[in-house]
């Protein structure tokens, strides 16, 4: 039988980077988009998360989980938490956006560069990174960058600027252990970024996908 | 300021948002369509050849009767739902719900109606004339109207869509509907087809009628009151 992985995304731009990369890292896996853009109109944007946010994602999930999906990644950065409590009821595996990245972060090292074209998630992964690191006991360090004017780029179909921007700043981190790219959205960037011996540069469509292969492939 | 009216705009397919996208920029620019994407139903439910079968299994109407809860509940004042295989299990599914909900092509039947009785219809595959003409007869037996109906399938142009020819496509579309002047409105099948009426040739009398520009009016003249 064909895995069938849900690709639950809030912005229809998340949704090709996971494609690409299942295509590459694992072409036997049927990948089915379910798109709601309600999440990002009603809670991002530097909105609180509320209840209704609780609930919604939860319903989202929930729902996908019932298109004969073996598993499931939400593609949102700025929900985690909320994806994080509603899978606690959900029987296949259901992965935030950044929890494999973080995985590969930590295997490759402790000094971690972060660019990222929104400040939001920046925040949410050095945060992420942050808790992981007390759970495992270890210190690490964090060189965050925003590259901010990328974003209306990207949002507006104008790969080629946003990709420009971002593999300058790239290029200006490379005293770290790795290099993560902080949205769904840079996931086919990383290709383009000039390669530094010692620092991969590390996405969350690639290391999700290798995640979800080794848990269901 | 007022809020925005939200419109979900759910679709088993991406091809359908840029249409639906235009005709609120022209009809509605000061509502929300908001989009809610679920490529599992075609996956599950559609053959390889854009059929479905007679009769559909019930887990499709309770998927789609779940997606429209969803929707609803993700504050949207009203629903069009862009499927046009799924007309019938939309009708179900909605029942019950206190916005209106629209199938793919209420809207456009219920301008065919105003505007005669004598209707053609032109898709570019088999299974979308299917769709519409059996919408066409639902709506038309639950109203007892009286109508006659002419269809065509526009041969090669639906691959030439897949292909990214949309030129070829259209001038296809356009060639067909040429021959099918003498009726009261033309009806085009597919969503996908919605921007092609501004090459048709105007034959006077005979409005050409399209999926999404209609949903859209008709939703926004339930907002309007």
């Amino acid at each position: 039988m064909t895995v069938r992985i849900g690709v639950v995304a809030p912005m229809l731009i998340t949704i090709d980077p996971m494609g690409v990369a299942f295509d590459e890292l694992w072409p036997e896996a049927q990948h089915l988009a379910i798109l709601d853009e309600t999440l990002y109109a009603d809670f991002a944007g530097g909105r609180p998360i509320t209840d209704e946010t609780y609930k919604r994602v939860s319903d989202l999930l929930h729902y996908a989980a019932t298109t004969h999906a073996d598993g499931l990644v939400f593609t949102g950065s700025v929900f985690g938490d909320p994806v994080t409590r509603a899978r606690q009821d959900i029987a296949i595996p259901v992965l935030t956006s950044y929890e494999a990245m973080i995985e590969e972060a930590f295997a490759a090292g402790t000094r971690f560069g972060i660019l990222s074209t929104a400040p939001g998630s920046m925040k949410n992964l050095s945060a992420d990174l942050e808790a992981e690191a007390k759970r495992r006991g270890v210190a690490i360090t964090i060189d965050g960058h925003v590259a901010a004017e990328a974003r209306a780029p990207i949002i507006a179909g104008d790969v080629e600027t946003h990709d420009r921007i971002v593999c300058e700043a790239a290029d200006s981190m490379t005293e770290c252990d790795c290099l993560m790219f902080a949205q769904v959205s840079m996931g086919l960037t990383a290709k383009r970024v000039a390669h530094v011996p010692g620092r991969p540069v590390l996405t969350a469509p690639e290391a999700t996908v290798r995640k979800l292969k080794h848990l269901l492939g | 300021m007022a809020k925005p009216v939200r419109i979900g705009v759910i679709s088993p397919t991406e091809v359908a948002f840029p249409t639906i996208g235009d005709a609120f920029r022209r009809i509605w620019p000061e509502a929300q369509p908001i989009q809610l994407l679920d490529d599992s139903l075609y996956a599950d439910f559609i053959h390889g050849d854009f059929t479905v079968d007679e009769k559909m299994p019930d887990e499709a109407f309770g998927r789609v009767a779940a997606l429209l809860r969803y929707s609803r509940d993700t504050r949207a004042d009203g629903i069009i739902f862009c499927g046009s295989v799924f007309g019938r299990l939309v009708e179900a599914g909605r029942s019950g719900f206190s916005i209106p909900v629209l199938t793919s092509y209420e809207g456009m039947i219920e301008e065919a109606f105003a505007a005669g009785s004598r209707f053609a219809t032109l898709a570019t595959t088999a299974g979308t004339i299917a769709c519409l003409n059996g919408d066409i007869d639902r709506y038309a037996k639950a109203r007892g109207l009286d109508y006659t109906v002419v269809s065509k399938v526009a041969e090669g142009a639906f691959q030439k869509k897949l292909d990214g020819d949309n030129d070829g496509h259209d001038a296809l579309v356009v060639d067909v509907a040429a021959t099918m002047s003498d009726v009261d409105c033309l009806m085009l099948g597919q969503f996908s087809m919605g921007l092609v009426p501004a090459k048709i040739a105007d034959v006077p009398g005979r409005p050409v009628l399209t999926a999404p520009h209609a949903a859209v009016r008709k939703m926004k003249g339930l907002f309007a009151g």
